[in-house]
């Protein structure tokens, strides 16, 4: 197989690695919800061929699906919240807030009140959603 | 539902297969950010693959040091980042992402920016990882030193009174975190025969160092590298 190397592949790496650690300390865990934020915007399909491979190998009996998460912003001075669709983005600094997304910060201030001093309250990056029954 | 991050799990596994240097600084201005550079040089010129990681996330300024104009680059990729390659070294930062521009971060977005960076570097090539940190012990630095296993930590003052004040403090708490510092190097020293540093590493004032930055060749030239060949005998001691 042919891969296309991406930085995608170290995120994929470490949701691997997370399994591994969350089977080991919960057995019964059948089942997982990778979380990937509108932020970051990695390329589902390379996530999903490393997930693929290895889930068989460190996690045999446990499903995983990836949900998206939209991107909200909070600003701290006036409260105004918006989202991705309200900001001009060039495909540069697209890119620069595909691999970190902090760097938002740069790029973006609150449309209201003009403050950088905000929050990404959610749809950053990648998170592990779970459920364990004992 | 429960919540879980998977990012630690990678920064562990990588950097505790490879020789790690933690740089803490007492404070802002002690030159913490110097010493992170020379002792990169020095231990590339030691024939150890060495990648530098600036983690001052707010305040990103190692390139400058290492005379890159972040506007003008921007890391590759393979099966992670892939550093940026300056005269042998490899180099890590949130500058290429910013582009120069504020940062403003409240704490748990700096520590997010910590663990992305760090996650999500390719290590393959690089034995040695030398991190430079924002000054004092905040939120970025307490999550670094909970998430590294087993670094190697150098302590950066200067002889000011109160680089010296806070140094306690910091010693202190590392103590009690249980990671005592491998060596503290006090910087910008202007009477090396002072008795009361002999426990630390010292490195003279150096005015030699403002016109060298961004010269790797000059910078190994200059008296503060020589100074801070000790620590470089003591680092690479550790790791045999």
């Amino acid at each position: 197989m042919v891969y296309n190397w991406m930085h995608e592949w170290a995120i994929a790496e470490a949701v691997i690695l997370e399994v591994e650690n969350l089977i080991t300390r919960y057995p019964s865990l059948r089942r997982i919800k990778v979380v990937a934020g509108e932020l970051q915007n990695i390329d589902e399909s390379v996530l999903r061929q490393y997930l693929d491979m290895m889930m068989k190998e460190v996690a045999p009996g446990v499903d995983y699906e990836i949900t998206r998460e939209k991107a909200e912003f909070k600003c701290n001075v006036c409260g105004y919240r918006w989202s991705l669709d309200d900001v001009d983005l060039s495909e540069d600094e697209r890119e620069a807030i595909h691999f970190v997304p902090e760097a938002v910060h740069a790029y973006v201030k609150c449309p209201s009140c003009g403050s950088r001093d905000f929050i990404v309250v959610k749809g950053r990056g990648i998170k592990l959603l779970y459920e364990v029954r004992e | 539902m429960m919540l879980s991050d998977p990012r630690p799990a990678r920064i562990s596994r990588e950097l505790s297969k490879r020789l790690t240097i933690v740089i803490l600084g007492v404070k802002g201005g002690v030159g913490k950010t110097t010493i992170a550079l020379l002792l990169g040089i020095g231990l590339a010129r030691r024939g150890r693959r060495t990648l530098l990681i600036d983690l001052d996330i707010t305040d990103p300024n190692l390139h400058v040091g290492l005379g890159i104009d972040p506007r003008n680059i921007m890391p590759g990729e393979k099966k992670g980042i892939d550093p940026v390659r300056i005269n042998g070294l490899g180099f890590v930062s949130i500058a290429p992402y910013a582009k120069g521009l504020p940062l403003a971060l409240r704490g748990v977005e700096a520590v997010n920016a910590l663990r992305e960076l760090l996650s999500a570097v390719d290590y393959e090539g690089y034995d040695t990882v030398v991190i430079d940190t924002p000054p004092g012990a905040g939120d970025v630095v307490l999550d670094l030193l909970n998430v590294l296993e087993n670094p190697r930590l150098v302590v950066v003052s200067s002889t000011t009174k109160f680089s010296l004040d806070s140094l306690n403090r910091l010693l202190w708490l590392l103590k009690e975190m249980g990671k005592e510092p491998n060596a503290v190097v006090y910087n910008m020293v202007r009477d090396i025969s002072n008795n009361s540093l002999k426990d630390g590493i010292l490195v003279r004032y150096d005015d030699e160092l403002e016109n060298a930055f961004g010269n790797l060749e000059l910078l190994a030239k200059t008296n503060a590298y020589k100074d801070l060949e000790k620590l470089i005998d003591r680092i690479l001691r550790m790791d045999h």
